[in-house]
């Protein structure tokens, strides 16, 4: 009886969860003369057009590019960067180490906002504004503070004897590291890849002062063509939505797995 | 070679370090700068006005309303999104069939832009039509409705609501993270002493998941001060200014001609979030040793 | 972890104070935008120069992306590429405020610390002006504190009144709106007749509509009284001749009035949360009667519904002394940075794209006249109306909007009349009070 309840629940929360999804499906499926106002969201009709011309105007095919390369090339930064600063950082401990570490982590606190402005004349001297390689290290730079944090907890965590027994049979500790125990992070490597490339994908307060050529949108750009005219064009802004959900539900499904086994040994015991 | 090879593994944090000093503190360094000047964002020409900035922020009411308005959503929706957060992963966590979907459902609108998630919910929340007020009429509801997005007191909480809705899924995967690490002999050592699922849950697993909570919370906290995207969407700080948070405060005067004020406001969000944060920490260390 | 953090602050401070010192050579090198140079410093000829044109009107990136695509075709040594900032984004700011200035602007206001250092050519001797439909446009596109200079080449001319559908009006037998009284009237009797249409429809959640209404009623009425160029000094000036907050004033009036129309229920319910796109929606499927709006908006209401019969009233004028009135500006614009290093690649595109087949195309995206003899064409269903006005002498035209300081425009404004429509603003004096400071705030 009990359980009845539970799993009634658990199926509320589960198309709870969906609506949104179905409303955008709506909003970006429905021919554009079809309007909220009747009241009505039932799909009756269904445009497939929508998506094409979406496609077409805000230069979809760029946008995907741009925000693969992006995303991508913040990830492999990401990933390599706070593996290595979490193995410097859980083994080697010294003053310095913990006091960089207790830096960086603290540099959470603060509000990106202060940082745009100098961010720009910095990124204009070194020839960066309407790059792919400044966005990349841009997103990777904040996204280090809480992957260093997961990786360093996590590789805490892994025993030393696989390493040693390794280092014993003749690699450096550096082999030792990216061989053998750096395999052993899959799951945490997931749970940084799984967030980073939601927020690398759909970072737009950094994309938008950043990269300003058309030439050089990323999809939330792309998107956000279509509620930055006078009026709003739902329609569209859902369709263009709807095809920029695809690469990165499609990685989040990859990963998931992993995620909370990845979180738990990584983030949760202390 | 083999010498430096050797030592290689200790300078593996130096790449991080690197990029980090240069896209994060280089900037830092010269926004601090630039918050005790009077720049106007334009004008090449500007004055050291020292500490002037930090006064006229505590003599401007709109920018004490964002304040307001930040620390109400930044520590109630922490709470809430901890709370759910919490419940669901209690819910996860038993053996129910099918768990695994609906979690990884739950998850979802996290994927969403936040930016989106927002225009979507405008969508639903239209007066004229739109999918909340049509449902809530359809089942006799309607006197429930109300445009809460043009009423100045009751926007904040729809903000909330959808930030909740959205974000829920994180916590909850943390917590359920924490919930899988609790070993289960020590649960069932509780319950065959007796204790039922609340008195365990109290006793032995909340504990057990204090590690789990303070993540939460720090994030939870930050991101919350922090919230910037769903409210532009969602009311873009109106009616007026009144859901204005202090982010928005911030880069809506920055591009009005005072820079340099903009940045020293944004000092002191700096310190308003620390504090909440210092101060969860320290009550969540407390409650370790207690326990 | 206490030293660690004192540690931390200690050097943040540190390290700001060392980089200060970079930061005043940054701040220095924004004097002089043009040194950004990102161009391939072409000398041969044979190279190709690449031209980067920023562009701030949405509505135009498509078609402009055309006209670069044909231009580009045309001249073979030259590549024109279009970057696109919304206009009066932070974004845009942050550029411009980098010393990032690209070769073309189109649609965009530089700001007048700029145009104050000389840093935009000055257009008043061009040739083009021979060929204004109204010679006195050139004042319009003028420099405002310094009107010899003339910084940007305007493209149309778009004037703001109010639309109305013409058979809502019919059914319910509207004809004369040319006081405010009859206005009311008006709106009484399509409320009466027409329940369900909103007889006056504000898109309140896009704060800039409700701006419009303030720029276009009591400061609009301002420019009737004291004329176009005096005005222009007073508000300038912030003169108190203006009495902004005086009691019986021009702004409690207007916010008075407001509130009337919305306790009378006047306006549409959701005046707060309505979208711009719900407006033009509002009023192409007749569910609105009167809508205050630029002529920019046509083309929004004619995709809502491709046969909405619409028409076009000057403004009914709030204050007795006042005629029905219509406001004019410039809508579209090119400038130029004043030291360019390819001013003749650049020429050949300000020439491009003032020639009369792109100022006609230009015309019919916008849907407005244009401002120039030989671009003239049938823009929209609305020109008959906005003859017959102009015909009939009734109205006051002004060929420019009113000034606002720099950082409180409509955007700002709207922003206070939202408050007042959600009861936040109580009274229209405080309304008043509200906007006085921000005005002033917002000139230091």
């Amino acid at each position: 009886m009990k359980k009845v309840v539970l799993y009634i629940i658990m199926i509320v929360l589960a198309l709870v969860s969906l609506f949104p999804f179905y409303i955008l499906l709506f909003v970006a499926l429905s021919p554009s003369t079809v309007s909220m106002s009747a009241g009505n969201f039932l799909m009756t009709e269904i445009d497939w057009s929508n998506l094409l011309h979406a496609w077409q105007r805000s230069k979809m095919e760029i946008a995907l590019k741009n925000s693969l390369i992006i995303t991508a090339g913040s990830l492999i930064l990401i990933v390599l960067f706070s593996a290595g600063a979490g193995y410097v950082f859980a083994r080697v401990n010294t003053w310095y180490n913990k006091f960089i570490f207790n830096f960086i982590l603290f540099s959470l606190f603060i509000p990106g906002i202060i940082n745009t402005v100098p961010l720009y004349s910095l990124l204009r001297k070194i020839g960066g504004i309407n790059t792919h390689w400044a966005m990349i290290c841009l997103i990777a730079t904040g996204a280090l503070p809480f992957s260093i944090f997961l990786y360093m907890n996590f590789i805490k965590k892994l025993s030393r004897e696989i390493e040693e027994s390794a280092i014993i049979d003749g690699c450096s500790e550096f082999g030792a590291f990216w061989r053998i125990s750096f395999p052993l992070l899959l799951p945490i490597t997931s749970t940084v890849i799984i967030l980073n490339a939601i927020a690398a994908w759909n970072n737009y307060g950094q994309a938008v002062f950043f990269l300003q050529s058309q030439e050089m949108h990323t999809v939330p750009l792309a998107i956000s063509r279509f509620v930055q005219s006078y009026g709003a064009d739902y329609t569209m802004m859902g369709a263009s939505a709807l095809i920029g959900l695809i690469p990165v539900t499609i990685v989040y499904l990859s990963f998931q797995r992993f995620f909370v086994s990845g979180l738990s040994a990584g983030a949760v015991k202390g | 070679m083999t010498g430096i090879l050797r030592k290689l593994h200790l300078y593996m944090a130096v790449p991080a370090i690197l990029l980090f000093s240069v896209f994060f503190v280089l900037p830092l360094a010269q926004g601090i700068n630039i918050s005790l000047t009077d720049w106007t964002g334009t004008r090449p020409a500007y004055n050291y006005v020292g500490f002037q900035n930090f006064i006229d922020f505590f003599q401007d009411d709109r920018a004490f309303h964002a304040l307001k308005i930040t620390l109400i959503f930044g520590l109630i929706s922490p709470v809430l999104l901890n709370l759910f957060g919490l419940i669901y992963a209690l819910l996860m966590d038993l053996k129910l069939v099918g768990r695994g979907l609906v979690r990884t459902i739950i998850y979802l609108p996290v994927i969403i832009s936040p930016l989106i998630m927002g225009y979507i919910f405008l969508i639903m929340l239209n007066s004229n039509g739109g999918a909340i007020p049509s449902i809530l009429n359809g089942v006799g509801l309607s006197s429930l409705y109300k445009d809460w997005l043009a009423s100045p007191h009751d926007a904040i909480w729809v903000i909330i609501i959808v930030n909740l809705f959205q974000f829920v899924g994180g916590p909850m995967i943390i917590y359920l993270a924490g919930l899988q690490s609790v070993p289960s002999e020590v649960k069932e050592a509780a319950s065959i002493d007796g204790a039922n699922y609340f008195q365990t849950l109290w006793h032995v697993t909340m504990p057990l998941l204090i590690p789990a909570i303070r993540i939460n919370v720090i994030t939870n906290i930050i991101g919350s001060l922090g919230v910037f995207d769903v409210i532009v969407s969602l009311t873009n700080g109106g009616p007026g200014y009144w859901t204005e948070s202090l982010s928005m405060y911030i880069y809506r005067v920055s591009f009005e001609g005072q820079t340099g004020y903009a940045t020293a406001v944004g000092v002191i969000l700096f310190v308003v979030v620390l504090i909440p944060v210092a101060g969860a920490l320290s009550l969540l260390k407390k409650a370790d040793y207690d326990s | 972890m206490k030293r660690s953090l004192m540690l931390t602050v200690v050097i943040i401070l540190l390290v700001s104070l060392i980089a200060g010192c970079g930061g005043n050579a940054d701040k220095n090198a924004a004097k002089d935008p043009n040194t950004a140079g990102k161009n391939n410093s072409a000398e041969a000829p044979k190279e190709t120069v690449k031209l980067t044109l920023m562009n701030g009107m949405v509505e135009i990136v498509d078609w402009l992306n055309e006209e670069i695509e044909t231009f580009n075709e045309q001249n073979p040594g030259i590549k024109v590429q279009q970057e696109f900032l919304k206009e009066g984004s932070g974004a845009l700011k942050v550029k411009i405020a980098a010393g990032d200035m690209p070769d073309i602007i189109m649609g965009i206001g530089v700001p007048q610390d700029y145009l104050d250092q000389d840093l935009m050519r000055d257009f008043a001797n061009d040739k083009i002006w021979d060929r204004l439909v109204d010679p006195s446009f050139k004042q319009a596109a003028a420099d405002p504190t310094r009107p010899d200079k003339v910084f940007a080449i305007p493209f149309n001319m778009i004037y703001q009144g109010m639309f109305y559908n013409k058979q809502v009006l019919e059914e319910a037998g509207v004809t004369k709106v040319e006081t405010w009284e009859e206005f009311v009237t008006a709106l009484k009797t399509i409320k009466e007749k027409k329940p369900e249409v909103a007889p006056l429809f504000l898109g309140g959640k896009d704060a800039w509509t409700l701006g419009q209404l303030v720029s276009n009623l009591p400061l609009g009425a301002y420019q009737q009284q004291y004329g176009i160029k005096e005005v222009d000094k007073l508000l300038r000036g912030n003169d108190p001749q203006l009495g902004f907050d005086q009691p019986g004033g021009r702004i409690e009036t207007f916010a008075k009035n407001m509130l009337d129309l919305k306790a009378q229920g006047l306006v549409n319910e959701n005046t707060v949360t309505a979208t711009y796109s719900d407006q033009t929606e509002a009023i192409a499927n007749g569910k609105a009667a009167f809508v205050i709006q630029g002529m920019w908006a046509l083309g929004d209401m004619l995709k809502k519904n491709p046969n909405a019969s619409l028409g076009f009233f000057p403004i009914p004028p709030m204050f007795t002394d006042a005629k029905p009135y219509m406001i004019g500006d410039r809508d579209g614009s090119i400038s130029v940075p004043a030291k360019s290093e390819h001013p003749e690649e650049v020429q050949k595109f300000i020439d491009f794209i003032t020639s009369p087949d792109a100022l006609k195309g230009f015309s019919k995206v916008r849907n407005s006249p244009s401002a120039y003899k030989d671009a003239q064409i049938e823009w929209s269903i609305l020109s008959d109306d906005v003859d017959k006005i102009k015909a009939e002498g009734k109205a006051f035209i002004a060929t420019k909007g009113t000034y606002t300081p720099s950082g409180y425009g409509w955007d700002q404004f709207g922003k206070t009349v939202q408050d007042l429509l959600a009861g936040g603003i109580k009274s229209p004096q405080d309304f008043a009070k509200s906007f006085k400071q921000d005005w002033e705030k917002a000139q230091r």
